[in-house]
């Protein structure tokens, strides 16, 4: 009888607990927990296949790709590392990692970003969505090819730098989103501190997106086995 | 002896209730809070930032039409000075006054509407962005319902325990500033 007097008080316990479990910081301190041993986790991969690579950069909880929904709409940077852009480069099968290697080199000078925006639960083209003229579709390609360049920059600290490589790939009706390639100069900032990207939206005036990268985010990267 | 079944049947009820509770909290608890709106407007960092950038480009504004104003002013006392001289005024002068008057005058009128757009758009863009990050702290922290009190009636009373605030501005200026 004594043991079903305990368990009872066991179960209030819980129950309590459980409650108290509500409580928002608990929640906070919960997740931030949770995070850190996601990014442990990952931190301690190591020799991958060039595949796995690209799925570990592409994986969320890396912090590579951070995403932003601001209404309707979804921005969404990404960063590629070198072997990525090497793999866009080369996209084959079977490796040839001398060529691999030469490939990662050459894009070892810059940062490299793919930033997209993305209408949300939307189809068509993104340059025609809430289109109230064709005049102005033909003032969104040209802003997107030539003016939004300057409209995206890396913010560290007090300074200030504009993408070095600016490129616009249209996809016309083919995908409800818009991608640019961008790239920042390495010599220009310090990748291993803290930075923040940021695009100030004149297409849609959405005003500041910003995308902030930690210390060594974007060196603690797996290595790629043969590399 | 009889207290066995007596204790068996306590303990079956307190767990009993203890479910009921438990389902009860799980199905139709309704988690609400509510949150200042001036005060979450204005510690918001975008407000800020933009508002720094309204300043700025009115600034740069009236400094034109202060320099306008100053020419203005300037022209028209050397022409009051020859008028009370009793010089004959070239009539060039005299349309060049006018032009410049009514460039100014449309200028200004140009200016307040462009302020006004600006600041309807800077507006705009910061309710967007508020809006969403209030969401998703709403969605993240399991939220029926965040009130808005704005001080005009919508919600009369409230404990302050339900106040978020403050938690509410650290999480949208973080989203702001783009930190996970």
């Amino acid at each position: 009888m004594t043991k079903l007097f305990y368990i009872f008080i066991i179960l209030v316990t819980v129950n309590t607990t459980v409650t108290s479990c509500r409580n928002k910081d608990f929640n906070d301190k919960q997740s931030e927990q949770e995070e850190e041993i996601v990014d442990s986790k990952n931190y301690s991969k190591d020799n991958m296949t060039v595949q796995e690579f690209l799925t570990w950069c592409s994986d969320k909880n890396n912090k590579l790709n951070k995403s932003k929904d601001i209404a309707d709409l979804r921005f969404n940077l990404s960063y590629f590392p070198a072997p990525s852009m090497a793999f866009l480069e080369l996209r084959t099968e079977s490796y040839d990692f001398p060529k691999f290697q030469e490939a990662c080199n050459h894009y070892s000078d810059m940062t490299y970003f793919n930033f997209r925006l993305e209408i949300i639960d939307g189809t068509g083209e993104l340059l025609k969505y809430k289109l109230q003229s064709p005049a102005q579709y033909d003032g969104r390609v040209k802003y997107m090819s030539f003016e939004m360049q300057k409209d995206i920059y890396l913010v560290q600290g007090k300074d200030t730098l504009l993408p070095g490589l600016f490129h616009f790939e249209r996809v016309f009706e083919v995908a409800p989103y818009s991608t640019v390639m961008l790239a920042f100069d390495n010599k220009k900032f310090n990748k291993n501190e803290e930075f923040t990207v940021i695009y100030n939206d004149k297409l849609f005036e959405k005003g500041f997106v910003k995308f902030n990268y930690k210390n060594k985010q974007l060196i603690n990267l797996p290595n790629i086995s043969g590399l | 002896m009889k207290l066995k079944p007596i204790l068996t049947t306590i303990f079956i009820s307190g767990l009993v209730c203890f479910v009921a509770l438990c389902v009860y909290n799980k199905m139709y608890h309704t988690k609400t809070a509510y949150i200042e709106i001036k005060k979450v407007f204005n510690g918001f960092q975008m407000k800020k930032e933009l508002e720094k950038e309204y300043e700025k480009t009115q600034k740069g504004r009236d400094k034109i039409l202060d320099s306008l104003s100053f020419n203005l002013k300037l022209m028209s006392k050397h022409l009051n000075e020859q008028k009370n001289a009793k010089i004959e005024i070239p009539k060039d002068e005299i349309y060049q006054f006018e032009y410049n008057r009514e460039e100014f005058l449309k200028l200004k009128k140009q200016y307040q509407e462009d302020n006004a757009m600006l600041s309807q758009k800077f507006d705009n863009q910061i309710l967007a962005q508020l809006t969403q990050y209030v969401i998703e702290y709403g969605k993240k922290n399991n939220y029926d319902i965040i009130l808005g009190a704005d001080g005009n009636g919508s919600l009369m009373y409230s404990k302050e325990s339900y106040n978020i605030s403050e938690d509410i501005i650290v999480y949208i200026n973080n989203k702001y500033k783009g930190i996970d």
